[in-house]
C-alpha cells in the first residue's frame, strides 16, 4: 500500500525522470509504430490481392514470424547493428535507433498480419471493380488501404500497444541507458529486479492506461468502420 | 457498403492526431531538460561503458558519472550486464570502455588483443549470505574452501547465478578449492542478476554468494545475513579496459582512455574510496602506477 | 479462328476448393454479340463471367479474347469491364466515379471532360452526376457503373444480373440503356434469371447446371 502511494506520488508529483522516461517510451514506440506500418501495411495488402504461387506458404511465414519471442528478434538485429555487423557502421545500437529498427522488426510482421487479415473481410467486389476499370497494381494497393483504412488503423494500434510494452528488444538494444535508452518496461525491469517497486509501479499503471487507451480508440475504429 | 468516408472515423483519427502531437511535445520537453550541462565538449562525447551489474546497482556509476562528465565533458552510457556479456560486447567493438571483474577473463581478453589497456582500479569482497539462523553452520569456518564445503554437505540450498558473471565464476571456482562439483536439487542456478538471486535465495530461505556492495543496497528488503567473509580468496577485483580501437572506427578511443585514466587518477581514486552505503565503504581503489 | 470472335473459351476448368466452380468445353462470343447465360443459383454463371473478365484464376483450358489468352492481355482491360450484381462505386459522386475510371484509362483532361458528358447525355445520367454515389437507388447504381465503363471506352459489357433486385422503374431504365448499347454495335454477355430480359436482349443463350456450360442454340457450346 505504501509503494502504491509512492507511486502516485512520482506521477502527480511530476517526478522528471518518470516522466522522462514515459516520453522517451512513447516517443520510441511511435516512431518504431512508423517503420512497422510503412512496410507492414503494403505488404500485407499486396499478400491480400496478389495472386501467386506460395502464397499460402508466405501468408504462413509472416504469421509465424509474429510469434518469435521478442529476445530472438532482439538478437537478430543485435547481429546486425552491432559495430561488427554489416549496420555496424549507422552506430545504431544501443542508441535510440536501436530500439526503433528492433522494435519496428518486431511489430511489421504483426501489422502485414493484421493488414491481410483485416482486409479479407471487406467487401472483395471493390479490388475486381478496380482490377477490371483497369487500375493497375500500384492503384489498387493505394485505393485497397484507403478503402481498409479502419483495419489498418487497427494494425497501428496494435503494433503500437506491442512495442509500447514489450522489453526484451529495449533492454537488448537499448542498453537501458539512463537520460537516453531507458523506457517504461526496462525501468520496471530493472527496478523490480533490485526490489525497488514503486516507480516500476507507477510505470505499470502508465502502461495500463496506455493499453487501455489502444484499445478505446482501436474499439472506435471497428465501430465506425462498420 | 462500406465506401463512403464516414464521420466517426475521422473525428477517432483527429483524437489520434491530438494525441501523437501532444506526446511529441510531452517528449521534446523532456529531452530538452534532460540535455547533459554544455561543457567544451570533445570531438566524441559518449562513451559507452559496458560494465557489470554490480557497479550499476550498487549506485556507484550514479555517484561518480557525474564528476566525470563534469571534469572531462564526456557522456558515459552505461550497458549493465553481466561480466560474460560485457567482455562479449567489448570483444564486438559495441563498447568502447570496460569496467569488469574476472580476472582471468581479462587476461584472456587483452592476450586475444581485444583489449588496448587494462589497469586495476579497486576491488570489493565477496560474501556468503543465508538465513539467520544459519542452518548449514557456515559462521566461524576457517577460510572459503571450507564455509563451501559445509555447505555442499548440509544439502541447504544455494542459489548460483549461472550467468557466467564475475560473481559467478569466483563462485565456480571456490568450488574448485573445495574440490566439489556442486549439483542435485539443492543447487539452483538462477540465471539471473545478483538482487534476483538474493531475492531467490530469499524465498528459498538458502545461501548465495554476493558481492557486498549489492547485499547491502538490498539489505532493506531482505533478511538474509553475512555469514561467511573475509578471505582474502574472496577478493573481488575490478578492472577498467579499454577496448581496442584497431577492432572498429567507431570506438570512442579518445573517451574511453579519458574515462580510464580519471578513474585511475587521484581524483578518481579519491570519489571510489568516499562512495558510502549505510555509512560503510563499498569499493577500495588500488590503482598502483 | 473466328476473325469476328471477341472471345473464345476451350476446354476451360476452374476449381475452387477442390470443387469444379465453371466448366466449359467450348464457347465462342462473336463482335457485336449478345448471349445470355441461363441457369439457376449456383451453377457457374457468375464465376463463368469474372473468369472471362480475368478476375478469377488460374484456371486449365483457354479463354481467349480479340484472338490472343487473356492473361497480361492489355486489349481485355482496356476493352471489357464486368459489372457486378450489385456494382460497386466509389466513394464521392457519380461524376468522381466516372473521372477516376476516365483517368485509369489515361485520358487527357478535355477529353475525358468531353466523354464525361457524352456518356451522362446518353445514359441519361446527367441529372445525377453531382448525387453522392452512395444515395443511389439500385437501377441509378446499375446505369452509372455501366456508363462508368462504356465512358472509359469498353465496348464488351459482362453484367451479371443486370436487373436483379430493382423497382419498375428502374428496370425499364436499365433494360433502354442495354438496348441501346446493342444497337449500337457493343457486344454484351450477361447472366439472368428473368426470361423476358433473355427474349429481349439476348441473341443466343448459354443453359449452365451444376458448373457447367451445356447447351447453346448457336450451337458453340458442347
Amino acid at each position: 500500500m505504501e509503494s502504491l502511494l509512492e507511486a502516485v506520488s512520482l506521477l502527480v508529483g511530476g517526478d522528471r525522470e518518470t516522466w522522462w522516461t514515459i516520453a522517451t517510451s512513447v516517443r520510441f514506440s511511435l516512431w518504431s509504430t512508423v517503420f512497422a506500418v510503412i512496410p507492414g501495411v503494403p505488404l500485407g495488402a499486396a499478400l491480400f490481392l496478389g495472386r501467386f504461387k506460395g502464397k499460402r506458404a508466405a501468408v504462413a511465414l509472416v504469421n509465424a514470424v509474429m510469434a518469435v519471442p521478442t529476445v530472438v528478434v532482439g538478437l537478430f538485429v543485435y547481429s546486425f547493428i552491432s559495430r561488427s555487423g554489416p549496420l555496424g557502421s549507422l552506430g545504431l545500437l544501443y542508441a535510440p535507433g536501436g530500439v526503433v529498427l528492433g522494435q519496428a522488426a518486431l511489430a511489421f510482421p504483426l501489422v502485414a498480419a493484421m493488414s491481410y487479415t483485416g482486409l479479407q473481410k471487406l467487401d472483395p467486389r471493390y479490388g475486381e471493380t478496380l482490377l477490371t476499370l483497369g487500375a493497375g497494381p500500384w492503384r489498387r494497393l493505394a485505393a485497397i488501404i484507403r478503402e481498409g483504412r479502419y483495419v489498418i488503423t487497427q494494425a497501428t494500434l496494435a503494433a503500437f500497444g506491442r512495442v509500447a510494452g514489450e522489453v526484451g528488444v529495449s533492454m537488448m538494444l537499448g542498453g537501458n541507458i539512463r537520460w537516453y535508452t531507458r523506457t517504461m518496461t526496462t525501468t520496471i525491469a530493472l527496478d523490480a529486479s533490485k526490489g525497488e517497486f514503486e516507480r516500476a509501479l507507477s510505470l505499470g499503471f502508465v502502461l495500463l492506461a496506455l493499453a487501455l487507451l489502444v484499445n478505446f480508440l482501436s474499439h472506435l475504429a471497428v465501430r465506425d468502420g462498420r | 457498403m462500406r465506401l463512403i468516408a464516414k464521420r466517426g472515423a475521422l473525428r477517432a483519427a483527429a483524437v489520434c492526431a491530438a494525441l501523437l502531437a501532444a506526446s511529441a511535445q510531452a517528449f521534446a520537453m523532456g529531452g530538452k531538460e534532460a540535455a547533459p550541462a554544455a561543457r567544451p565538449a570533445p570531438a566524441n562525447p559518449r562513451v559507452r561503458l559496458a560494465t557489470t551489474t554490480s557497479t550499476e546497482n550498487s549506485g556507484l556509476l550514479s555517484y561518480l558519472l557525474p564528476f566525470f562528465t563534469e571534469d572531462t565533458g564526456y557522456t558515459v552510457d552505461v550497458v549493465a550486464v553481466g561480466t560474460g556479456a560485457a567482455l562479449k560486447l567489448g570483444e564486438n567493438a559495441d563498447a568502447d570502455v570496460l569496467l569488469v571483474h574476472a580476472r582471468a577473463l581479462e587476461d584472456a581478453f587483452m592476450a586475444a588483443g581485444h583489449g588496448a589497456e587494462r589497469r586495476d582500479v579497486m576491488y570489493n569482497d565477496f560474501i556468503v549470505i543465508g538465513p539467520a539462523g544459519d542452518p548449514a553452520g557456515l559462521e566461524g569456518s576457517p577460510d572459503a574452501k571450507a564455509a563451501f564445503a559445509r555447505l555442499a554437505a548440509s544439502g541447504a540450498s544455494f542459489v548460483s547465478r549461472g550467468d557466467k558473471s564475475g560473481t559467478h565464476v569466483k563462485e565456480l571456482d571456490t568450488w574448485k578449492a573445495a574440490g566439489i562439483a556442486p549439483s542435485g536439487s539443492w543447487y539452483k542456478e538462477a540465471g539471473q542478476g545478483m538482487e534476483q538471486c538474493i531475492i531467490m535465495a530469499e524465498g528459498l530461505q538458502g545461501y548465495t554468494l554476493s558481492d557486498r556492495a549489492t547485499y547491502v543496497a538490498l539489505k532493506d528488503k531482505t533478511s538474509l545475513a553475512i555469514l561467511f567473509d573475509g578471505d582474502p580468496v574472496l577478493f573481488n577485483p575490478y578492472g577498467v579496459i579499454t577496448v581496442a580501437p584497431s577492432k572498429n572506427p567507431a570506438i570512442n578511443a579518445d573517451g574511453a582512455k579519458a574515462f580510464l585514466d580519471w578513474l585511475t587518477s587521484e581524483r578518481g581514486q579519491g570519489l571510489i574510496a568516499s562512495f558510502k552505503l549505510e555509512g560503510q565503504t563499498m569499493f577500495f581503489p588500488n590503482y598502483k602506477p | 479462328m473466328d476473325a469476328e470472335a471477341v472471345f473464345e473459351v476451350a476446354g476451360l476448368s476452374f476449381r475452387y476448393e477442390r470443387r469444379v466452380a465453371a466448366s466449359c468445353a467450348s464457347l465462342r462470343v462473336r463482335n457485336g454479340e449478345s448471349v445470355a447465360f441461363v441457369g439457376p443459383n449456383g451453377s457457374g454463371k457468375t464465376t463463368m463471367l469474372k473468369l472471362m473478365n480475368g478476375l478469377l484464376g488460374p484456371f486449365d483450358g483457354s479463354i481467349s479474347f480479340m484472338g490472343r489468352p487473356i492473361a497480361k492481355n492489355p486489349e481485355l482491360r482496356r476493352r471489357s469491364v464486368y459489372v457486378h450484381q450489385h456494382p460497386v462505386l466509389f466513394a464521392g459522386t457519380v461524376r468522381d466515379n466516372l473521372a477516376y475510371a476516365l483517368r485509369l484509362k489515361r485520358f487527357g483532361a478535355a477529353e475525358a471532360e468531353a466523354r464525361l458528358e457524352d456518356a451522362a447525355e446518353r445514359f441519361g445520367i446527367a441529372c445525377l452526376l453531382d448525387r453522392e454515389a452512395g444515395r443511389l437507388s439500385g437501377g441509378e447504381t446499375q446505369r452509372v457503373a455501366v456508363a462508368r465503363a462504356v465512358a472509359a471506352g469498353a465496348d464488351v459489357l459482362l453484367l451479371d444480373e443486370p436487373t436483379s433486385s430493382m423497382d419498375s422503374e428502374g428496370d425499364a431504365a436499365v433494360r433502354s440503356m442495354l438496348a441501346g448499347l446493342r444497337r449500337s454495335g457493343s457486344t454484351l454477355v450477361f447472366s439472368a434469371h428473368d426470361e423476358s430480359l433473355v427474349r429481349e436482349l439476348a441473341d443466343r443463350v448459354v443453359r449452365f447446371d451444376m458448373g457447367r456450360a451445356i447447351a447453346g442454340p448457336g450451337g458453340e457450346t458442347e
